[in-house]
C-alpha cells in the first residue's frame, strides 16, 4: 500500500516514535480500573475545548458594543456554528467534571503521598486555572447573565483584605464591568490560562512519567 | 573566563533583563485613569405612573446619554410609594451585587444570591448585606419624574 509506505517512511525519517517511547509504552501496574481513565478524560475534554475555542475565536468578537452580536452571527449565519459553541461549552462543562472526579479519584485511593505530591500540587492549580476559564469564559457572551455573573464574581475578589480593591479595578480594567473587563477576560481565556494550563500539564504528565501510575490499594 | 562560562553568564544577564521587564508590564495592568461617577438625572417616568401604594418596578434603558459609555445600558429601579412620599432604591444588592426581586407576597425586597432580606424601604432584614439598599434621588419636574444615577 503506498499511504503506508507514505506513513512508514514519514515515520523512520521523523524519528517520532522512538523518543516518545517512554511516554506511550510505560508499565501500568495491575488491578486498575476505569476510575484511572478520569484523568486522561479530562484531558481529552480539554484538547476538545482547545480545538473548538480555536475556531470560535476566528468569529468572535471582543468588542463591547459588537460581542453579543457575533455570537448571535455566529448561532444564525455561521454554518454548524452553534454546534461548535455547543461543543466547546458542553466540553468545557465535561472538563470540570472529570477534574472533580479524577481528583476524588485521586484522594480516594491516596495516590497523592510522597513522591507524588507535585503531581497533586500540579493537578489542583491545574483545577484551579480551569475554573478560571470557566469563569473568564462566562462572561464572553456579553448577556445580562454574564454581565451580571461577572459583577457579582469580581466584587467576591474586591473583599480580598488590603489587596481587594487593587486587584477589582485591574482585573475591570475600571471601577465597572465594562468593555475593558471584557477584553482583559478574553485575553485571560484564550492566551495567558490556557498557556499556564499547558505549562501545568506538561509538570503533571512528567511527573506521571517519572513515577509511574500509583499501584491501587 | 573561557567561552563557555562567558556564555552562560551572557544568558544570564539577558534572561535577568527580561526578567526586570515584566515589572512596567505587569505594573500597566493597573488602570491608569479611573472614571469619576457623577449623579446624572435621566426621565423615569410621568407623575400620574408612579405607584398609588406598595412598590412599581421601572426597567430604564439609557438610549438618551449620547456619548457616554453608560449608552444603551438599562437600569432596573424599584419606586416605593412610603407614607411619607416616594422612594427609589436601587436593586444592587450590597452584599456582591446581584439584583434583587421584590416579592409581593412578603413585602420584602430578597437577593436570589445568597437570600439578604430588605425591608420595602430599603433597610436590611436579614442575610449577608452589611447595608441597606442604596437610595436614589427622585426630581419632579412639571409632572415628569427624573431619576439620579450615579454611573
Amino acid at each position: 500500500m503506498r499511504q503506508q509506505g507514505l506513513l512508514q517512511w514519514f515515520l523512520d525519517r521523523f524519528g517520532l516514535k522512538e523518543p516518545h517511547k517512554a511516554l506511550f509504552e510505560r508499565p501500568v501496574p495491575e488491578g486498575l480500573s476505569y476510575f484511572y481513565c478520569l484523568g486522561g478524560m479530562a484531558f481529552t475534554a480539554f484538547l476538545i475545548s482547545a480545538f473548538s475555542g480555536l475556531f470560535l475565536s476566528v468569529f468572535y468578537v471582543p468588542e463591547e458594543n459588537r460581542a453579543f452580536q457575533s455570537i448571535v452571527m455566529l448561532h444564525e449565519d455561521i454554518a454548524f456554528g452553534r454546534l461548535m459553541r455547543g461543543i466547546h461549552k458542553w466540553s468545557a462543562t465535561l472538563l470540570i467534571v472529570f477534574l472533580i472526579l479524577h481528583g476524588l479519584r485521586v484522594f480516594v485511593s491516596r495516590a497523592y503521598r510522597p513522591p507524588r505530591e507535585l503531581n497533586w500540587l500540579s493537578g489542583v492549580i491545574l483545577f484551579l486555572l480551569s475554573m478560571a476559564e470557566g469563569f473568564t469564559g462566562y462572561l464572553l457572551p456579553w448577556d445580562q447573565k454574564a454581565y451580571w455573573a461577572t459583577v457579582v464574581g469580581t466584587n467576591i475578589i474586591g473583599l480580598i483584605p488590603l489587596f481587594g480593591d487593587l486587584l477589582l479595578i485591574t482585573l475591570r480594567g475600571g471601577s465597572d464591568v465594562s468593555g475593558a473587563t471584557l477584553i482583559r477576560f478574553y485575553s485571560l481565556h484564550i492566551l495567558w490560562l490556557p498557556i499556564l494550563m499547558l505549562f501545568f500539564l506538561w509538570m503533571h504528565f512528567h511527573m506521571i512519567r517519572k513515577l509511574g501510575i500509583a499501584r491501587s490499594l | 573566563m573561557d567561552r563557555r562560562d562567558f556564555l552562560k553568564s551572557a544568558i544570564k544577564i539577558a534572561f535577568s533583563i527580561i526578567g526586570l521587564l515584566s515589572v512596567p508590564f505587569i505594573v500597566s495592568l493597573r488602570p491608569r485613569y479611573i472614571r469619576k461617577k457623577e449623579t446624572k438625572f435621566f426621565f423615569l417616568t410621568r407623575l400620574e405612573d408612579m405607584p398609588r401604594r406598595d412598590v412599581k418596578r421601572y426597567d430604564l434603558s439609557l438610549t438618551s446619554d449620547k456619548g457616554s459609555n453608560s449608552q444603551g445600558k438599562s437600569f432596573r429601579i424599584y419606586v416605593v410609594n412610603t407614607n411619607k412620599g416616594w422612594i427609589a432604591l436601587s436593586p444592587v444588592c450590597t452584599h456582591l451585587g446581584c439584583l434583587v426581586n421584590y416579592s409581593r407576597t412578603k413585602k420584602e425586597f430578597i437577593c436570589p444570591c445568597h437570600g439578604g432580606r430588605y425591608s420595602i424601604e430599603g433597610e436590611v432584614l436579614g442575610g449577608p448585606p452589611p447595608q441597606g439598599l442604596t437610595k436614589l434621588p427622585l426630581r419632579i419636574d412639571n409632572d415628569k419624574v427624573y431619576v439620579g444615577l450615579r454611573i
